[in-house]
């Protein structure tokens, strides 16, 4: 009986994933997400994630605050993250996550993040004169927490604030810069359906907006509203050769900013990616990221075709755990096509808990 | 001669302005020149050449980090006047005046005696040179509070008259300032140029007549109204002198005045406020105005046989503009117009904007079928193969009056070109040419296979004045149907 119920909600579950894909491709635009504030964010966070696809809003391993703040219940000890990564056109990143359950029924999570290009060369102004080197820099700080609603359902909030240092003028080659803050909120829920299936459902960006003021008297002032993010993701435990097998989706909608207002554009995104746990030690991942749909996959699919952009992502985990006894240690790598073929993007960092 | 008092100038020593071959800047203020030579002042500093004929390619020299005010040409001699402090906005006005000899590169630099400001009481008399032109083998420098100096070539001596007055004498080692009159409105030299015997001076409150032979002063009669004369130029009609005047009435707008120096009548024109005025052949006479948010050339016909001036069939910027859309894609600012000869006696008529020089040597520049107007602009060279590439500018900026950025880039052979914009996530933004054809590039070309009018990025979602994108770095890529591939970043600041 128990079990009938189970499978009969799976297919609900999996039922309504398909028609709310179905719905929302048909009915985004054809032109997708690109130039929206906030882009520096869209990039996965954590070489687990990012070898994934990005697809974990439905059970982060860790950074449970970046990816879904109800997540955090599945922390059971404290967790340490410390990674790195760099993208083509000399693109870098470093990110921190420390999270606690604070039991029986909360846990916490803090992480920061920064994301930009500390050396940018060879601009010049308006009669080809270069200007000097300059630098492109983001932070963010987010902070997450967690409540346990039912023993399958738990929800979250996480709290962010972001700033944002751009070059944004110039006089006799020397670089005027102007910054920007702004503070966001996210909120998540997660429901554990069976033990091998569960749900992540997340809304992020609410309320974001930055405040730029750049430097001059031509109405300098620019508000920067974020497109909020709509994001259902599941994770789906099963096996594949007689060894754990885990299969992870989001579905990511941009169809409103961060005031609720929709989008010109609507546009939705889809990532995947599996883990296989061959080996105690070692875990292989892969994934496939940011895949656009849009109504031209119906109505023009040369041009869909033409323009398709995705990103194909691949990772590893080596996982300390059984050689150190009593000590939890991860080693993860992602690597990942950036989909207009400037090179390849990657990600390390290591995660402890204790 | 008497009324005229030799003195050493105080300083007279070599330029110390570095050179180049380049063309300094887009962004060119004035012109003068004779000949096949054309002088410019930008942005960056001086550039001429000798060779601005009907050939493409144009051999550009100059000096550059320097601020100049326009120059003036004479006997192979060019007088430019500028003063040590490069920074535009900060410097005040000319207090040297550095001189260049063509023939053999000789340059020289000089310091005006009377150069700094006098304060007395609650007044400032100023003493720089306010303008300068080339009269009986000799420059002929109007300074504010200061008289007509005139130098010549590159004499080591100079001499100074003042208006209206008889025997003013200043000397280097007596200078003082109650050696100077009072400062009045009349005696405060604004703007100079000639006939075929006279100098004419213009000062704030009158039009003066200067005799070089006699070294007389006379006045001629006000025009009804005005306040302040400013700018003048000259010019002789069937053996006639007639002077065009800019000048404000009642403290207002500038106003285009003439007059009739045999009839000693004014005439006034008042439809537009004018900047400069230049004039040209057949009694063309061009003027830049200020409109709305630019500036614009007018041109008028001028009749001796009324005393009035007449709007030509082609009244407004519109002749030009159907002459520089081939090899400009957006709207540009004129700020000096010249006419001068060159060889076998042809009028060069040029356009000082800021995205570069126009110039035609072939048509009169009101002729709305005329030839398009040669363009030169700063181009720095590109190496081909995609190997370095640009957005110009690289930042997107309001403020800058950059709203647009271009891409250049050079084929090594002819080819289909896209470019594409992504964000920091590589997401795409827009398509801005989608596998067009561009020819290889050239040394014609600066070695750019660019077409302006359609290599560029406004900063928007559409590239048609559609949404802009979020302040941020983006990305660009030129990909070529043959393989080739090249990247690089923009920053948009734009609101």
């Amino acid at each position: 009986m128990e079990r009938s119920l189970l499978r009969g909600t799976k297919k609900t579950v999996i039922y309504v994933i398909i028609m709310m894909t179905l719905i929302t491709v048909v009915s985004t635009s054809a032109v997708g997400i690109g130039g929206y504030g906030g882009a520096y964010l869209r990039e996965p966070v954590g070489a687990t994630a990012f070898a994934l696809g990005g697809a974990q809003s439905a059970s982060p391993q860790y950074l449970c605050a970046w990816w879904n703040p109800a997540a955090l219940m599945t922390v059971k000890k404290k967790s340490l993250a410390l990674g790195t990564g760099y993208r083509p056109l000399g693109r870098t990143e470093g990110y921190l996550s420390f999270e606690f359950p604070l039991p029986p029924r909360a846990a916490i999570g803090v992480s920061t993040l920064y994301r930009g290009i500390p050396l940018i060369k060879g601009l010049v102004d308006e009669q080809e004169y270069p200007l000097e080197d300059c630098a492109y820099a983001t932070y963010a700080f987010r902070m997450g927490l967690s409540y346990l609603i039912k023993r399958n359902f738990t929800a979250g909030l996480n709290c962010s604030f972001y700033v944002q240092e751009l070059p944004t003028g110039y006089e006799s080659g020397n670089v005027i810069y102007s910054s920007a803050t702004a503070i966001g909120f996210d909120l998540g829920l997660r429901y554990v359906v069976t033990k091998k299936y569960a749900l992540g459902f997340v809304m992020k960006n609410l309320l974001s907006t930055f405040n730029w003021e750049f430097t001059g008297d031509f109405s300098p002032l620019f508000q920067d509203t974020l497109p909020a993010t709509v994001t259902l993701g599941h994770e789906f435990k099963g096996s594949f050769m007689e060894r754990p097998l885990i299969w992870t989706c989001d579905i990511v909608g941009y169809l409103f900013n961060a005031k609720f207002r929709s989008l010109p554009h609507g546009h939705v995104v889809i990532n995947n990616g599996v883990e296989w746990q061959k080996w105690e030690l070692f875990y292989v991942r892969a994934g496939v990221r940011d895949v656009e749909f849009n109504r031209d996959l119906f109505k023009n699919s040369r041009r869909y075709k033409n323009h398709l952009t995705m990103a194909i992502t691949l990772g590893c985990t080596i996982d300390l755990s059984k050689a150190l006894k009593g000590k939890d240690m991860r080693f993860n790598y992602g690597i990942s096509t950036d989909k207009v073929g400037a090179g390849l993007d990657q990600q390390l960092d290591f995660v402890t808990t204790f | 001669m008497p009324g005229l008092f030799i003195f050493c100038l105080v300083c007279f020593g070599t330029a110390q302005y570095s050179t180049t071959n380049e063309l300094l800047s887009n962004d060119i203020y004035w012109l003068d020149g004779s000949g096949d030579t054309l002088w410019m002042v930008s942005s960056k500093g001086v550039n001429y050449t000798t060779s601005i004929t009907d050939s493409p390619t144009v051999i550009w020299s100059g000096f550059r980090d320097f601020q100049a005010w326009p120059p003036t040409y004479g006997g192979g001699f060019t007088l430019i006047r500028t003063t040590e402090d490069y920074n535009f906005y900060k410097s005040g006005v000319p207090d040297k005046l550095w001189i260049f000899n063509i023939a053999d590169k000789s340059q020289r630099f000089v310091a005006l005696p009377f150069s700094n400001p006098v304060h007395t009481g609650n007044d400032t008399l100023l003493f720089q040179a306010a303008d300068a032109i080339w009269f009986k083998d000799a420059f002929w420098i109007a300074c504010m509070n200061g008289g007509l100096f005139t130098m010549q070539g590159q004499a080591q001596t100079g001499v100074i008259f003042y208006p209206g007055r008889d025997k003013v004498v200043y000397n280097s080692n007596t200078f003082n300032e109650a050696n100077f009159p009072t400062f009045h409105d009349s005696t405060y030299a604004i703007s100079v140029a000639h006939d075929d015997s006279l100098i004419w001076v213009t000062c704030l409150q009158k039009v003066w007549q200067f005799n070089p032979d006699d070294t007389t002063w006379t006045t001629i009669a006000p025009a009804t109204g005005v306040t302040e004369y400013l700018d003048i130029e000259v010019r002789m009609q069937a053996d006639t002198a007639v002077a065009f005047v800019i000048a404000s009435k009642n403290d207002k707008d500038t106003t285009l005045f003439r007059y009739n120096n045999g009839t000693n009548q004014w005439s006034e024109f008042s439809a537009l406020k004018p900047l400069t005025v230049e004039l040209s052949d057949e009694n063309h006479v061009y003027m830049i105005y200020e409109s709305q948010n630019n500036s614009n050339i007018h041109l008028y016909l001028d009749t001796l046989a009324n005393s009035s001036i007449q709007t030509t069939p082609y009244r407004d910027e519109r002749a030009f503009n159907t002459r520089v859309t081939d090899v400009i894609f957006s709207s540009f600012i004129p700020n000096d117009i010249h006419f001068a000869t060159y060889n076998q006696n042809k009028k060069i008529f040029a356009i000082a904007t800021d995205q570069g020089l126009f110039y035609s040597t072939n048509a009169h520049a009101d002729e709305e079928a005329g030839t398009p107007f040669k363009h030169q602009s700063r181009r720095v060279p590109l190496d081909k193969g995609l190997e370095k590439t640009y957005a110009i500018p690289g930042i997107i900026n309001n403020y800058l009056r950059e709203i647009r950025t271009e891409f250049a880039y050079n084929l090594s052979e002819d080819d289909h070109v896209s470019i594409d914009i992504y964000d920091y996530n590589m997401d795409h933004v827009v398509c801005i040419v989608d596998e067009v054809p561009r020819k290889a590039g050239s040394s014609r070309t600066s070695g750019r296979s660019t077409i302006p009018s359609e290599d560029f990025w406004d900063g928007t979602v559409n590239n048609n004045g559609g949404r802009i994108v979020a302040p941020g770095v983006y990305f660009y890529r030129i990909k070529t149907k043959k393989g080739s591939r090249a990247f690089g970043k923009i920053i948009v600041a734009r609101n």
